[in-house]
């Protein structure tokens, strides 16, 4: 269908446009900004910081604030405990939430639609909530104060969002492939294994990877369920040094860069399954 | 094994086609691990917190039953009513305005302006994937009054610049981060949802005549609904259960100005070290919570089968 533009509708477009595009840049500056101001604060020396002079970019250039993060702080040993802790528990949420999953998009059994909410339920139930049930919980199985127990608490919120997220995936993969499969031999878990999570793949490193950033992320139990200095995680680490110290803004802005910057990395690199990943989380197309 | 399958082989295809109509033990089996957690993650704990709460702990005496008093006593500290009450109302209002703000520019987006599609999307994405903790940690270093640019800028032009973490402006502040947080999660969902609406649906509205506003109440809305309902209810649990952008920054303070219920329990419990009102606190958070959830759920489901 052509549809006539009158002089009028292409003003009224070319406005549109124009207000459209004032309005994005407003929003990716403001964005943008404060992801600035950290990167070019932790480049700055102490005396740049409490002067106007350059205000917008490093002069010197100075690597002080790392040094200081790396040597003075418990910095490494805190990005050591992330590591771990979210490594683990995205294995553990993409392991038990592929096979959820599955048996919930695919398998008949007893109680299906009932786990099936329970699930979205699970993910929707926030961690304030839960906090202090789970750290009861944990103290008393004896693993307040470990990594162990952070690994064991943190599948409370992994491990629904991923079941969620793959429940869709897999049902968006049409059942005569494992069908067929099963009818050359295969059994259901054969079936399962070489037929499906192939095709699932994309869905699985997003979940994995939406796990993992979640899980690098935590703050509240982290903060609760750890007492000992060196087995703090970063998000927690880093909110130490906000306490009385007024100049810690050069250091403290250098481990807020290194604390983003896995996070980000792996956004900006798998942007595409990510977007995906996370409108299907929520909602389907 | 292998005598198995090539019996399987042999068998008649008809067998095969039972075998696969009833799955048997499998579904069981793939669920087990996710029940064994849900159990022991949420049911456990949560069972668990209500017999605590039932329990007081002092010093001298020691654990005693008390009963439903923890209930009594939660309702009872004044920081619940003057403090999370009036900052509950005030989110009341911010979350309507991160909706309206992430649908402003999920439309600036779909409007068509491809070359800087791919600028914004990345741009959009980076504030969800940070940790709250550095969120918070860069807009108080900006906000500051002795450090923070705007101040420093202020005083050297001498322009007055207001103290952002001041009681006044607060509240403000505290809505900034949330906005600068979420909105670009929920104005990708939309986006995606305005994405879904039928080019030719516009094409008709604008034939017969349709002005912007029109076209946006009876094309753009309807095709929407159901997300903005899921990012209004999802964006409401979000904001009234963040817990580190204001302990990070306000700990619920000056006065009780900033707190919310997370970090009021928080207070309760390992501040004060009452563990018992602090679930009974938690605990009376839970039927609107799930009100809300339920409905929210509703909508998501609705969202998958459609």
């Amino acid at each position: 269908v052509i549809v006539r533009k009158g002089r009028s509708t292409v003003q009224i477009e070319r406005t549109q446009s124009a207000v459209s595009y004032a309005i994005l840049v407003t929003f990716v500056l403001f964005v943008v900004f404060p992801f600035y101001w950290m990167i070019v604060t932790s480049f700055k020396g102490e005396t740049q910081m409490r002067s106007v002079v350059s205000m917008f970019w490093p002069s010197p250039f100075v690597a002080e604030n790392y040094e200081h993060l790396f040597k003075k702080t418990e910095f490494v040993s805190w990005f050591g405990n992330s590591i771990i802790v979210a490594v683990s528990s995205t294995f553990l949420a993409t392991a038990v939430g592929t096979l959820g999953a599955y048996a919930l998009a695919r398998l008949k059994f007893l109680g299906r639609a009932f786990m099936a909410s329970t699930v979205l339920i699970t993910y929707l139930v926030p961690p304030s909530i839960l906090f202090i049930p789970l750290y009861a919980q944990i103290r008393n199985l004896g693993l307040a104060d470990s990594l162990t127990g952070l690994i064991a608490a943190y599948p409370s919120f992994t491990v629904p969002f991923v079941t969620w997220l793959l429940m869709g995936y897999f049902e968006s993969i049409p059942v005569e492939l494992e069908e067929s499969a099963m009818i050359d031999g295969a059994t259901r878990f054969g079936a399962f294994r070489r037929v499906i999570l192939p095709l699932a793949a994309p869905g699985l490193l997003a979940s994995a990877l939406y796990a993992f950033t979640q899980a690098w992320n935590e703050f509240l139990y982290a903060l609760v369920f750890i007492t000992n200095v060196k087995l703090r995680t970063l998000p927690v680490g880093l909110s130490t040094f906000i306490t009385g110290d007024v100049y810690g803004w050069g250091y403290l802005m250098a481990g807020a860069v290194l604390t983003t910057v896995p996070v980000i990395a792996a956004y900006i690199y798998l942007q595409k399954y990510m977007v995906e990943g996370l409108t299907a989380g929520s909602v389907k197309g | 094994m292998t005598a198995t399958t090539s019996a399987r082989r042999q068998a008649p295809r008809r067998a095969g086609r039972k075998r696969r109509l009833s799955p048997g033990a499998a579904g069981p089996v793939f669920i087990a691990p996710f029940m064994a957690l849900f159990l022991l993650l949420f049911i456990a704990p949560l069972g668990y917190a209500g017999y605590l709460s039932l329990y007081q702990h002092k010093l001298i005496g020691g654990t005693t039953f008390v009963g439903l008093q923890n209930y009594l006593d939660a309702v009872k500290d004044p920081l619940l009513i003057h403090g999370v009450l009036r900052v509950a109302l005030f989110f009341v209002i911010q979350v309507p305005i991160m909706l309206v703000l992430a649908l402003l520019f999920a439309l600036a987006l779909d409007s068509g302006l491809m070359r800087l599609e791919r600028v914004v999307r990345l741009g959009i994405f980076v504030p969800y994937a940070v940790p709250s903790v550095v969120a918070t940690l860069m807009w108080g270093y900006l906000y500051g009054r002795s450090f923070g640019p705007f101040a420093q800028l202020g005083r050297n032009l001498h322009v007055p610049v207001p103290d952002f973490l001041s009681r006044t402006w607060m509240l403000g502040s505290l809505a900034n981060i949330v906005t600068w947080e979420f909105v670009g999660y929920n104005m990708i969902i939309l986006y995606a949802a305005l994405r879904t609406i039928a080019p030719e649906l516009y094409e008709a509205a604008a034939v017969d005549g349709a002005t912007v506003l029109q076209r946006f109440r009876h094309v753009t809305l309807p095709g929407i609904r159901n997300i903005v309902m899921i990012v209004l209810l999802l964006s409401t649990i979000w904001t009234f259960n963040d817990f580190a952008i204001i302990y990070i920054l306000t700990k619920g303070g000056p006065g009780g100005a900033t707190m919310v219920l997370p970090v009021l329990t928080y207070e309760i419990a390992f501040g004060a070290q009452r563990l018992g009102e602090a679930i009974a606190v938690a605990l009376y958070m839970l039927p609107p919570l799930a009100f809300v959830i339920i409905v929210l759920s509703n909508y998501m489901r609705k969202g998958r089968t459609r």
